[in-house]
């Protein structure tokens, strides 16, 4: 199955309807294709496009040969790729992940923090400010901050909650 | 160098325009090129590190040209610029790549023959 139909499933699911076909027209719709592909494919949606992180990054130009080839199905929507169980799962978290379809600022520091801690896992949260400040110099600091924790909650797996943290994590929670 | 690479060389630079040839505007066309999408103003700005002033006469040159297209995009409560490649815009590229690739041939073959003399 081409990668395109998987992206277009995933779009389907989140209810983003790019036009594709005027060039000039829909910016945002191209823009958040671009950025919902790659946060999908670094939550674990197997798709085979490389994106580099540089100047409109994260952002695939093999994926942008393939939607404007592929217009009219992306733009109907009309993909026969189904999304299994996991992905459904990955696709749910990024919608969840509330305000980043709201704000293309912050979708666009999401991602690219996203990206940063996908490259560096071990990148400590001052070090990937001054990364994501040298990539993206037009944020502000704000823009930045939320789009650090937003990536995140996105790349936070349950495996993370050990019995020691939940315990602690009570232990905060029943405080008056 | 042959006559022939020569005679290419001088054809095929006849056919560039030269206001198109320089560092700023080969670089905003090989990124509009890849970034089929567009780009914000402020991200050229970034990538290219160079003054506004610097950065807006080269677009203005390449807009008229017709090489690239500007429109005004709502990123969120800001209208941002956002520069798109004609087709135009690309053959003159291509063009310009077509070109290089040649000096590039002149220049290997002149190296190959430097090593074929010195290995001699």
């Amino acid at each position: 199955m081409p990668n395109i139909d998987k992206v277009i499933a995933c779009l389907k699911y989140l209810e983003i309807n790019p036009k594709i076909k005027d060039k000039n027209k829909d910016y945002r719709g191209r823009f958040y294709t671009q950025k919902t592909a790659y946060i999908a494919k670094a939550l674990g949606i197997n798709l085979t496009y490389c994106f580099t992180p540089y100047v409109s990054g994260p952002y695939s130009h093999d994926l942008s040969c393939d939607y404007y080839a592929n217009a009219d199905k992306l733009e109907t929507h009309n993909s026969k790729y189904k999304l299994s169980n996991q992905e459904i799962q990955i696709l749910d978290k990024i919608k969840s992940c509330s305000g980043i379809y709201e704000s293309m600022t912050l979708m666009e520091a999401t991602a690219t923090s996203v990206y940063l801690k996908k490259q560096t896992p071990n990148l400590s949260d001052d070090d990937l400010f001054v990364e994501l400040k040298r990539l993206k110099p037009h944020l502000t600091d704000t823009e930045k901050l939320i789009g650090i924790t937003k990536a995140k909650m996105l790349l936070f797996k349950a495996e993370y909650l050990t019995d020691e943290i939940k315990k602690e994590l009570t232990t905060w929670d029943n405080m008056d | 160098m042959t006559e022939d690479q020569i005679h290419k060389l001088l054809q095929t630079s006849d056919k560039l325009n030269s206001k198109t040839v320089t560092l700023t505007r080969c670089l905003t066309l090989g990124l509009l090129t890849y970034f089929a999408d567009g780009i914000q103003y402020r991200e050229l700005k970034n990538a290219l590190k160079i003054s506004d002033g610097k950065l807006i006469a080269n677009l203005y040159e390449l807009k008229t040209m017709g090489y690239i297209t500007k429109t005004e995009v709502q990123i969120d409560q800001r209208l941002i610029d956002v520069y798109s490649i004609t087709e135009k815009g690309r053959t003159e590229l291509t063009k310009i790549i077509e070109w290089i690739k040649t000096i590039d041939k002149i220049a290997n073959q002149g190296e190959k023959k430097k090593c074929q003399i010195l290995t001699k």
